[in-house]
């Protein structure tokens, strides 16, 4: 005979570390409440699966690992990919059209850029600066290239993700990365601050 | 003459949108030939800005990752679910465990 678990202490025990590891995934405190919850639920479903070979706490996470999961898929199927949201970045105008080689824009060409430690590694204004540029890519952009870059996911498993084809993720991840350098480099590079 | 020559060496090079493009993350699908290869090692030896730009986006994609070890913990050791969440979890589990 198993003995019982008590709910209340399942809750007190772990919905911490739960929330912790929703929200560095998710970035969003109540969806990340959400999907403590969500988890919660569905584990007290399978209570009688759950059959300690685990610790509570893995058989917890391992549920909401499938949540957040879940989660990502919905989000790319509510919203699916609009190829207009690039335009937002506007780094159409970065380059001419005038066939020449050398086109960067005038006014867009990278300039150098000071890169010591204490200037950017060792300084947390630089990484407040780098999350203020992540946060002004489009929603969509943004998760996608926080999961590969942050998050380090494999780039097949965002376009199945995402249902995007190979040639536009490429697309995407050019933008934001053209868009995010470019927003560095006025925000922090050449800002007079740090 | 001298515009066909130049047609030729537009035609060879890569100008500095695609050779932007082709510096990161290419999809394996998509993978770089041999002679894209060349033609964006062709370009960056000519091109100061692109030189820049591979170097400081890859830069940023370092800081990025750096950046992922610190947030994953560093950010949120202190948050934590509010009491009264926990209490309103807690009454949901009862429910639907009756």
């Amino acid at each position: 005979m198993q003995e019982k678990i008590d709910l209340d202490q399942l809750v007190d025990n772990h919905s911490d570390y739960l929330f912790r590891y929703a929200l560095a995934k998710v970035r969003d405190e109540s969806l990340a409440e959400d999907l403590v919850q969500e988890t919660y639920l569905a584990a007290v479903k399978s209570l009688e699966n759950y059959e300690r070979r685990s610790t509570e706490r893995t058989w917890l996470t391992a549920i909401l690992k499938f949540k957040i999961a879940d989660h990502y898929r919905k989000y790319s199927k509510e919203t699916a990919f609009d190829i207009t949201e690039l335009e937002q970045l506007g780094t159409e105008k970065f380059f001419t059209n005038d066939g020449k080689i050398l086109n960067w824009s005038k006014q867009f060409r990278p300039t150098r850029w000071n890169l010591s430690p204490f200037k950017t590694l060792e300084n947390s204004e630089f990484y407040e600066v780098l999350e203020g540029c992540l946060k002004d890519l489009p929603d969509k952009v943004e998760s996608v290239f926080r999961l590969r870059e942050i998050d380090g996911v494999d780039s097949t498993e965002i376009q199945e993700a995402f249902h995007l084809s190979p040639g536009n993720y490429w697309v995407i991840m050019h933008r934001a990365r053209l868009s995010l350098r470019r927003c560095m480099e006025v925000n922090w590079f050449n800002a007079e601050i740090g | 003459m001298r515009k066909k020559l130049t047609q030729f060496w537009n035609g060879l090079m890569l100008n500095c949108e695609d050779a932007t493009r082709l510096s990161f993350d290419v999809p394996t699908q998509l993978e770089l030939t041999f002679a894209e290869r060349l033609q964006l090692s062709m370009h960056r030896s000519l091109c100061l800005w692109c030189r820049r730009y591979y170097k400081q986006t890859k830069f940023l994609g370092e800081a990025m990752k750096s950046y992922r070890q610190t947030s994953s913990e560093g950010d949120f050791t202190d948050k934590k679910l509010s009491d009264e969440s926990k209490n309103k979890l807690k009454q949901k589990l009862k429910d639907s465990s009756k």
